[in-house]
């Protein structure tokens, strides 16, 4: 059995665009909408060009890097790590629950289904920086805020994907465990979470590297780490410093790459 | 089958329960320390938010009730937030692309290439939006275009990344049939490979552009442009109504793009 | 011999009927009953609303107007826990064996004993030894002797070994009741005649009532004590194999007997050739 289309298929698929009166329409709306875009944001080739020497000039200031701040970043970038593990940890924790609750399949009745989607949507909707500002007030500056700032978006982003995953499921498994008197939540966990497991450990992967990345910029919040000696030498236009932080943090996210990549072989 | 097998094949059942019931155990220790670790080096401490938790409800007697006034205001500020998530992610459709061609190891001219392409789209991605725009506002001032730029930049980065990622898991037997039958490489790539990673493409860009609307409310902090701007004014000032008010408008304007983006998934995937 | 227990209806039910929304009814005032023992055929073309009336006996589907009693007691007035329990005692099998396929085969079968297992134990996955114990067993009786399977996943196997695992499924819950939908339209003729010999095997040694909805008509002459016909969601024929004569077959299938033969036929060398 063929495991792809066949090349007339593909071949067909590629040369075959039809110009509908909609598609037209539509085509025309996108370049409207990007014309005004362009004027809006003021982007212009004068723009680049007045801009242009200036960047090179902020380059030039930026190389050679810094080296002996490297050991002054030993801290901060160790900082910036535990941010991004503690604060994936405990978002995918709490995620799981919600995956159960938000998923209108297993859910155990609309009344707590839709108050949980929407709990999701607005911890997903506002931004982890506001959610940082947010909890300044209430812990002070420093990492924790960060820490809680990221694990309300994390809970709000994976517990919607996982959700969704959910409500995806082959209902068969579900239908027999349930046949055979299973309460619903021993359904979901053998019936559901067995086949959106190796979907859930490439999110809490996935957002493992996104929750370090953000930490850098949570930095800029008083929430520490690489990204506040970042931001801290950007303002002070210790170029030289930051370029060093700058390379710092590329390295540690790399190697967070690696070693998910790593982990992913093994798992799945 | 005799009792005498059964009870064999129970044992090796329960010897090989327990061999993967202690890797379990092994990884979860593994990630309860890392996670331990961690919590004492970011300072994690429940009872001192219980505590502050009254300080946010003091807050937020201060911030309501929202000043609706200045929607009017907000209203330019909040289409450039959009402009420029738009073209922040259109334009570096034109340059993640082709990336990704070189950066996939199945496309790629020379496995050289794909590591440097690799690494130059790594970079791009990893720093944060926020650091770019600062930096190009330091170079070419306040305003909204250091913040396209800044976006477009990370998002050569990351839609490389997902661009890349697709056709490498593109199916290898059309590929190989049409080279087989003497097509040019670009002909493979455009007929072969591009119909079938198409869909993955489009919705790994539909998801980069619900990230980049939430990104660019934020970049305005730094003064790219947007309702972000606004937003640290008003914070500045201690405006507090105000700073709800756009916070509501975010989050309202975040909901529709997330609606937006699911109907146009549905049509287009 | 029959003697008062034996004459007590396992399963019975009385004026049910089921409607989905506005739909006509799928199922419309149907009663009957079933006794301790009894091998049912619920016989017909798809969409007559086998499935449907199936559904009701566990109450997989809660019927719009009518009583379901299972083993004495009626389905419709139990508590959500009682429910759970009841539903022990009714095993069920499917068409598409409904298997967890990334689970172990062994994992698999101790499914059917999740309404025993304890809180903790179930959110840690740690099924007692008690527990692989009975699954092994039931998969012996199953007709899955190859323990190299038993720790394989689940869709590593092929279609006549998925259902026999959820068989196994089925018998270590120990049921009083089997409900069987469909469950050999998806394997091969080879594999049909040994699952549904091991079904009426089971069923005769332990004393079991079944129910089964099938469209293989020669299947349904062999197996069954008694079938029932159905065709526009109410009952057309009830009564022993014997007494299906063409004339009902063309009732209930609304075709001549030329035509369902060649259907049949056709259905039949289809499986053979997978």
């Amino acid at each position: 059995m063929s495991t792809g289309p066949t090349l007339n298929e593909t071949a067909l698929r590629a040369g075959s665009f039809k110009m509908t009166p909609l598609r037209m329409g539509v085509m025309l709306v996108a370049v409207g909408v990007y014309w005004t875009s362009i004027k809006g944001t003021e982007m212009s080739i004068q723009e680049f060009v007045t801009g242009f020497p200036a960047i090179i000039d902020l380059l030039s200031q930026m190389f050679p890097p810094d080296w002996s701040y490297l050991k002054r970043l030993g801290w901060p970038v160790i900082e910036t790590l535990q941010i991004g593990i503690i604060s994936t940890v405990v978002a995918s924790i709490l995620a799981l629950p919600m995956a159960f609750l938000a998923a209108k399949n297993v859910s155990p009745h609309p009344v707590i289904y839709l108050p949980i989607r929407l709990f999701l949507t607005v911890c997903r909707g506002v931004s982890e920086i506001i959610w940082a500002l947010l909890f300044v007030v209430a812990v002070g500056l420093g990492p924790f805020a960060g820490v809680i700032a990221l694990i309300i978006y994390c809970v709000g982003v994976i517990g919607k994907l996982l959700a969704e995953a959910v409500e995806a499921v082959d209902p068969g498994p579900l239908e027999a465990m349930t046949a055979a008197g299973a309460s619903r939540w021993k359904v979901f966990l053998y019936g559901a979470w067995p086949q959106v497991l190796p979907l859930y450990l490439s999110y809490c992967l996935y957002y493992w590297d996104h929750n370090t990345r953000q930490a850098v910029v949570l930095g800029f919040v008083g929430a520490g780490g690489v990204g506040y000696a970042l931001f801290f030498n950007i303002s002070t236009y210790y170029f030289e410093k930051a370029m060093m932080a700058m390379i710092v943090l590329v390295l540690l996210i790399v190697a967070i790459d690696r070693f998910c990549l790593f982990l992913r072989q093994k798992i799945i | 089958m005799t009792t005498a097998i059964a009870s064999g094949v129970l044992d090796a059942v329960m010897e090989e329960r327990r061999v993967s019931r202690r890797q379990y155990m092994i990884i979860g220790m593994v990630v309860l320390a890392a996670a331990l670790w961690s919590a004492w080096g970011t300072e994690f401490n429940i009872p001192k938010l219980v505590n502050g938790l009254p300080m946010i409800y003091d807050l937020g007697g201060r911030m309501l009730p929202p000043d609706f006034t200045i929607l009017e205001d907000l209203m330019g500020p909040m289409v450039e937030t959009l402009e420029m998530a738009l073209l922040g992610t259109t334009i570096p459709i034109f340059f993640a692309l082709p990336l990704a061609f070189l950066c996939a190891v199945n496309t790629t001219p020379h496995p050289l290439v794909s590591v440097v392409t690799r690494l130059i789209v790594g970079t791009f991605r990893t720093v944060p939006e926020l650091i770019w725009a600062m930096v190009l506002v330091t170079a070419v001032g306040l305003g909204p275009f250091p913040g396209v730029l800044a976006l477009t930049l990370h998002s050569i980065g990351g839609l490389g990344k997902f661009y890349y990622e697709a056709i490498e898991s593109a199916d290898p037997g059309v590929m190989e049939a049409m080279e087989a039958a003497g097509a040019s490489r670009f002909k493979i790539i455009w007929f072969g490979v591009m119909p079938n990673v198409l869909p993955v493409m489009m919705s790994s860009t539909l998801f980069y552009w619900e990230y980049n609307n939430r990104a660019s409310t934020v970049l305005g902090l730094v003064g790219a442009g947007g309702i972000g701007l606004a937003l640290t004014h008003a914070l500045q000032d201690f405006r507090y109504p105000e700073v709800v008010t756009c916070l509501i408008l975010i989050v309202l304007i975040l909901v529709v793009i997330d609606r937006i983006s699911a109907f146009l998934r549905g049509r287009i995937i | 011999m029959n003697n008062q227990a034996d004459q007590h209806a396992m399963v019975e039910v009385a004026h049910l009927t089921k409607a989905y929304g506005n739909a006509a009814p799928a199922i419309e005032d149907i009663s009957l009953s079933f006794k301790k023992g009894e091998f049912i055929v619920l016989l017909g073309p798809s969409g007559v609303g086998k499935s449907t009336l199936l559904r009701c006996l566990n109450f997989l589907v809660r019927p719009t107007s009518g009583v379901v009693r299972v083993n004495g007691e009626e389905l419709g007035a139990l508590s959500k826990k009682g429910l759970l329990e009841a539903r022990h005692h009714i095993g069920m099998i499917f068409q598409e064996f409904n298997l967890v396929n990334r689970m172990s085969v062994l994992m698999n079968v101790m499914c059917g004993r999740l309404g025993t297992l304890s809180t903790w134990r179930a959110l840690t996955y740690n099924f007692s030894p008690e527990d692989h114990e009975l699954a092994v067993r039931a998969l012996v009786r199953a007709g899955l002797e190859d323990t190299e399977l038993y720790l394989r996943r689940a869709d590593t196997l092929s279609g006549g070994q998925k259902q026999r695992v959820a068989i196994a499924r089925m018998l270590i819950q120990e049921p009083k009741v089997i409900l069987a939908d469909e469950p050999i339209a998806s394997l091969d003729v080879v594999m049909r005649i040994q699952i549904m010999d091991l079904i009426r095997d089971i069923a005769d040694r332990d004393g079991l009532t079944v129910v089964m909805s099938l469209h293989q008509l020669d299947v349904a002459r062999t197996y069954a004590d008694r079938i029932i016909a159905l065709a526009g969601g109410s009952v057309t024929f009830d009564g022993p194999p014997a007494e299906l004569t063409d004339a009902v077959v063309e009732r209930v299938f609304m075709k001549s007997i030329d035509e369902v033969d060649e259907e049949q036929t056709v259905e039949t060398a289809e499986a053979s050739t997978e």
